[in-house]
């Protein structure tokens, strides 16, 4: 190991130095070249994502980072988009009921034996993707997919434990509801796709919790998890041949059915909505308009165009200078109380065939109208007068936390697992790079000229 | 259409060409509005299938592939330590990521505030990235933002931290940013005195937190000076204090032999040098004159509310250790769910936090304390070692994956310890902590007076001495 790491090192620098002769330029031209080279060499530089499609159809994705810990875990090609007026909740009452024991292991057995392994198991589920993941030292991969397979081919979903978990479900619904960002943004999907799956809540209505009894889980999981919508992932200290084999002995029951209920496309309705709370200290407001979907091209100029508007808060100390116009906008237009908009993030969350892209705000409820003026004029100058220099840095922003997030196993393992789902296949991080460099301005402006 | 596409394709590569060369004409920028519009199901030519030693870059593009695709685990990698002449150390872990993290721990935190200058610390993370050393803070946010880096500080008891993430290539401007804001910040008074409103923003947020509140409130009451000093600034102080104590603070403690600068992801060579030209100006300054911290216990905090909740934490004096000690495979393992544990370089803090629904309050404060005193009798079987030493190395091991974490944790032990230890050593002691060495520390811990604050709906909680009276722990 350490001879191979001397052995990059000095070609490293050989290289630098040969680029360095190769042509004749000043110092600090140099340095620069150097560290491209350094900084595309070390995008080259990441191990490859290996991909195994098994015969059941399931796939088998991992990169193999070294390391001793690890994280592995299921994404599903499924979520609340897939139910129905009559079961929506199913999918994540599902997800709670899948640590309440299977027919190899009881709740009990369950927690303890993730609990001796040092592992932690966890699960999330969202309108078209749920998932099942668990950290682990890499020793423990072979344990850790076993279970991952137990809970979710073998669940027992007991009717006593059924019953007992209406009340946590319920509990939790009540938790959410104080959280403003996850109601605003609730609300925004039931606007926004009035009548479609899409813009029903993941955790389902009171009455289908009070509801949903084994039928409704079983029949669930017998049309939903099936081996061609699953994808097995994992990232850190695993070896993709050994993780094939685990998955081979552990997932060959899984049926094979390719039966994808037909996903209807869901039409985007304008709409606007107000919920008036004066005991509230603040006003929350998000602001959408249809984007587009994970695999459309279009998805990274909006995603630049979103860097472009950028995030903003308050309590940063000199925030005041971002680059972004929408935020400097807003401090100079606020007059003598600088602090009439708290914060505001833009976001663009992407479905399979379309999305929202919009700004969420959180403001004094006296300058609604106000920031709802300058967020369409920043619209607006977005699809006529944007500045190559802006869409410069707002490439290099996105890049930037896109790559930066890719820290540690577990966010290299959910990448894995939602580039599977979402394009098939696990993009390189140099075609990442280049994707994102050759857009070019007028791409994003003509995309978000047609949008907005 | 797939011609088409593919002719597209390979116009894209000759535009890469052009535009790596940095020749790309403006009537160009129409021709290639549809450079991107391949849809991302799709891989592009360049990249396709193909195994990556075998890749060929396009022509013109001087990019330098080597062989690279070596598992790397992190404790192979190169980690070095330097001192520098004027007592700075600089530790850097070369990891080949892509992306690069510096940071500059200063050991300046709340504990060393004066009375008067309680808070100080919290407006030095607020003032952090504000003018410095030529920079205006319009510059300083600008500069960042146009590499795409980020900065952020942070205030904890022992130090003040600053620091850049950013993609591989721009650690030069990170270091200037960074050793500017820590050697030659300007501090302007009109800057300064515009964080107030949001100093008092972050007082409220972590006042209504319960966590936060509490664990202030344990130290302040457990410790007479120094680590009872709270991270955010006291109501009182609020706006009290200005840019000169900022000034007078720095003077003090910001000196070579209290400053670590880590580096995550880049080349220690390189990153010495920068540093030593960075922070040339900083004296070394005295050996350690600080205060030391006296624990006072009986303490008891009782602060009602018509909350629906009891938060409540109960905590005793633990020696100073490093990490991977007795007390820390304690807290990770056999009284999992709730123990607390505050680790400083002389002194701290062991014991348990649970929240409940108010009647339950008394009852599950007993059963936690019942529990703990069968582990200080020496009912610690086996297996419960064993799954304490897997939750602690698991704890550790997957925290240090994220270069932040890294970072904190190699900061830390070169603080404490003045070395950084190779993570396989730190795995062979948890490994080697025996059953004894837990139920003597658990012995010791509560032999010195016990400290007591609970928050929220206090119908049923019982008082200390309650507490304390019912379970045996000897």
């Amino acid at each position: 190991m350490a001879s191979s790491l001397t052995r990059f090192g000095r070609a490293l620098c050989a290289n630098a130095w040969k680029s360095r002769a190769a042509v004749a330029r000043t110092a600090s031209a140099a340095a620069a070249t150097r560290a491209a080279n350094s900084y595309q060499q070390s995008l080259l530089n990441v191990p490859d994502t290996k991909v195994t499609v098994l015969n059941n159809g399931l796939r088998v994705a991992s990169e193999d980072s070294g390391g001793s810990t690890c994280t592995v875990g299921l994404w599903i090609d499924s979520g609340s988009r897939y139910e129905t007026e009559a079961n929506n909740g199913v999918a994540h009452y599902l997800e709670h009921m899948a640590f309440k024991g299977t027919k190899n292991r009881s709740q009990i057995q369950l927690e303890l034996e993730v609990e001796n392994m040092g592992a932690h198991l966890n699960a999330y589920t969202s309108r078209e993707q749920t998932v099942y993941y668990a950290k682990s030292f890499s020793s423990d991969l072979g344990k850790a997919v076993d279970i991952l397979a137990d809970i979710i081919q073998n669940p027992t979903l007991g009717k006593a434990e059924i019953e007992r978990e209406r009340s946590v479900i319920l509990r939790e619904m009540e938790e959410v509801e104080q959280q403003v960002e996850e109601v605003i943004f609730d609300h925004l999907h039931s606007l926004a796709y009035q009548g479609t799956p899409l813009g029903m809540t993941i955790l389902g209505p009171t009455a289908n919790i009070k509801r949903i009894n084994r039928d409704h889980l079983s029949s669930y999981i017998a049309s939903h998890y099936t081996a061609p919508r699953i994808v097995l992932a994992a990232a850190g200290g695993v070896n993709h041949d050994e993780l094939v084999g685990l998955a081979e002995r552990c997932f060959s029951g899984l049926p094979t059915t390719y039966d994808l209920p037909s996903l209807e496309p869901c039409r985007f309705s304008g709409s606007m909505m107000t919920v008036r709370d004066d005991t509230m200290p603040f006003a929350h407001l998000a602001f959408a308009v249809e984007g587009c979907g994970w695999s459309n091209p279009d998805y990274i100029p909006l995603m630049i165009a979103g860097a472009i508007i950028g995030n903003y808060d308050r309590t940063v100390g000199g925030g005041q200078n971002m680059a972004s116009k929408l935020a400097q906008n807003i401090v100079a237009h606020s007059g003598t109380n600088p602090s009439e908009v708290h914060s505001f993030m833009s976001f663009n969350t992407c479905y399979t065939d379309t999305g929202l892209w919009g700004v969420y705000a959180v403001l004094n409820n006296t300058s609604i109208d106000d920031f709802i003026y300058n967020l369409q004029t920043e619209w607006r100058r977005l699809c006529f007068s944007v500045t190559e220099a802006e869409v410069e840095r707002a490439k290099k922003v996105f890049k930037t936390s896109l790559f930066m997030q890719l820290d540690g196993s577990t966010a290299v393992c959910e990448d894995i697992g939602r580039q599977m789902l979402t394009y098939g296949r696990r993009i390189p991080l140099p075609e990442i790079d280049y994707r994102i460099q050759v857009s070019t301005y007028y791409g994003c402006t003509v995309k978000v000229y047609r949008d907005v | 259409i797939r011609t088409a596409c593919f002719s597209v394709r390979k116009k894209m590569a000759s535009f890469v060409l052009r535009r790596a060369a940095g020749r790309l004409a403006p009537n160009s920028l129409q021709r290639w509005a549809s450079a991107a519009a391949v849809p991302l199901t799709e891989s592009l030519p360049y990249y396709e299938g193909a195994e990556p030693d075998s890749r060929k870059p396009p022509e013109g593009v001087k990019v330098h592939l080597t062989s690279h695709r070596s598992k790397r685990q992190v404790s192979d990698f190169f980690d070095q330590v330097t001192k520098l002449s004027n007592g700075v150390t600089v530790a850097s872990l070369e990891t080949h990521s892509f992306s690069s993290t510096l940071s500059v721990y200063v050991r300046a935190g709340s504990r060393f505030e004066t009375y008067s200058q309680q808070g100080l610390s919290h407006l030095l993370k607020k003032a952090a990235f504000l003018a410095a050393g030529g920079r205006s803070t319009f510059r300083v946010f600008r500069e960042i933002d146009h590499v795409g880096g980020s900065l952020s500080a942070a205030n904890t008891r022992e130090h003040v931290v600053y620091r850049a993430q950013l993609l591989r290539g721009n650690e030069d401007l990170a270091l200037d940013i960074l050793s500017k804001a820590v050697v030659s910040p300007d501090l302007r008074d009109w800057e300064i005195q515009d964080l107030t409103p949001r100093l008092a923003l972050e007082v409220t947020a972590h006042e209504d937190d319960p966590e936060s509140s509490i664990t202030e409130t344990l130290h302040g009451t457990a410790f007479r000076n120094a680590l009872g000093n709270s991270v955010l600034t006291p109501r009182f102080n609020l706006g009290h204090v200005t840019a000169s104590d900022l000034r007078a603070y720095m003077d003090e403690w910001f000196v070579g032999r209290r400053i670590t600068l880590v580096g995550i992801g880049v080349d220690h060579q390189e990153l010495v040098s920068r540093a030593e030209s960075s922070f040339s100006s900083v004296r070394e300054g005295p050996s350690s004159d600080e205060e030391t911290c006296h624990y006072c216990g009986g303490g008891e905090v009782h602060v009602p509310s018509r909350s629906g909740l009891t938060h409540a934490a109960i905590v005793s004096k633990r020696e100073p250790v490093s990490l991977s000690s007795e007390q820390d495979v304690l807290l990770a393992g056999v009284l999992q769910a709730c123990a607390l544990n505050f680790s400083y370089s002389d002194n701290g803090l062991f014991g348990f936090y649970v929240v409940s629904e108010p009647q339950n309050a008394g009852r599950l404060l007993q059963a936690v304390m019942q529990e703990f005193s069968s582990v200080a009798k020496g009912d610690v079987s086996d297996a419960d070692l064993t799954r304490a030493k897997n939750q602690l190395k698991a704890r550790y091991l997957m925290g240090v994956e994220q270069s932040t974490s890294l970072s904190d944790s190699i900061a830390a032990q070169l603080t404490q310890n003045g070395d950084y230890t190779p993570l396989t050593t730190t795995n062979q002691k948890v490994d080697a902590i025996t059953k004894d060495a837990i139920v003597q520390f658990a012995k010791s811990v509560f032999a010195t007076r016990s400290t007591f604050v609970a928050r929220g709906n206090l119908s049923a909680t019982p008082r200390m001495q309650q507490l304390l009276e019912g379970v045996s722990l000897r």
